[in-house]
């Protein structure tokens, strides 16, 4: 199905939720946070919340910064 | 005496805080942290390259140092806000560093928006230290906005020019209660030690460590600066003058009788 991660058009298989998707890219927990549909998605829920096509899921982690 | 800053419910021995941004490598962080015996470094938020994640840059800094995001890419009050509770949600607690700028040229921030964000985020337990333009009645309403500390800049982001601001934020220092952190322009060690020498209760740097020649050098040079400014502070220097005082006693002179 085609959703967006960080607005930009992804492929991601059908009913993969947010854990698998990030283990897929070897993107651990702890240091990301994840927006879905502009709302913040503890990482507790990440397991179970599947995608849907057209989702626009935001990944967001610390980078270096004054 | 015990002279640990107080913020946010921690006591820090250190008072020069690091920024991680600019540096060539992220392997330079760690060390530039041990030299500067930094206890606080600021980070940013930014979305992930899906397809090209990288390094992170959070496997660089050490445990036991507090970690404050800050909200750069900020210009208006809601988006500080979005960044900060997004920010909370990367588990590195909540301290946050506002910064709301919409200027892109000198990067000044607006403390209007500014004293906004505050005005939410402090009901939402944040620590905040708000960066903000040296401004008395601005650092009033963020005080009572509920910010932790006020960190008015010396001289604008990345330009190394030392404290063009002094006047101003020496007003901050004698009217504000809460801590005066300059945070923004510090280009050497000696506009460090100026700072805290006027009785500024900390420094942030960034630029002037990650683009010195020797980044772990100059973290040592500031951390040496800024308790050698601290200490001078709490001495209580001497009056200055212009008119010379002699050090040496006026009287008991030995003096040679020269005979033609």
């Amino acid at each position: 199905m085609q959703i967006k991660v960080n607005t930009k058009a992804t492929e991601a298989p059908d009913g993969v939720s947010i854990q698998q998707l990030l283990q897929s890219k070897n993107l651990q927990g702890g240091s990301i946070a994840v927006a879905l549909n502009g709302a913040i998605v503890h990482a507790d829920k990440w397991a179970t919340t599947t995608l849907k096509p057209g989702d626009n899921l935001e990944l967001i982690r610390h980078v270096g910064g004054g | 005496m015990d002279d640990r800053l107080e913020i946010g419910g921690s006591r820090l021995e250190s008072r020069l805080f690091i920024g991680t941004g600019k540096f060539p490598d992220y392997r330079l962080i760690p060390e530039v942290i041990k030299a500067s015996r930094t206890q606080v470094v600021t980070v940013a938020l930014r979305r992930v390259d899906f397809d090209n994640p990288g390094e992170n840059m959070m496997d660089y800094v050490p445990q036991g140092v507090i970690t404050m995001p800050n909200t750069s890419g900020a210009r208006s009050a809601d988006e500080a806000i979005r960044i900060a509770r997004i920010a909370r949600e990367t588990g590195c607690g909540n301290w946050v560093k506002i910064e709301v700028i919409s200027d892109q040229k000198y990067l000044l921030p607006d403390n209007f928006e500014t004293i906004k964000a505050i005005e939410t985020l402090a009901r939402e337990g944040f620590v905040i230290l708000p960066y903000m333009s040296p401004d008395l009645m601005a650092a009033r309403r963020m005080v009572e906005a509920g910010a932790a500390a006020i960190m008015p800049l010396g001289a604008p982001i990345g330009t190394n020019r030392g404290l063009k601001t002094k006047e101003l934020v020496q007003i901050l220092i004698a009217e504000i209660d809460l801590p005066v952190i300059v945070d923004a322009g510090i280009g050497r060690p000696s506009e460090a030690a100026e700072a805290m020498e006027m009785g500024a209760a900390a420094v942030l740097v960034n630029t002037a460590i990650a683009t010195a020649e020797d980044p772990v050098l100059m973290a040592e040079a500031f951390a040496q600066a800024v308790e050698a400014g601290r200490k001078a502070y709490l001495a209580g220097p001497g009056a200055t003058r212009h008119i010379a005082e002699a050090s040496s006693p006026l009287t008991g002179f030995l003096s040679v009788d020269v005979k033609p």
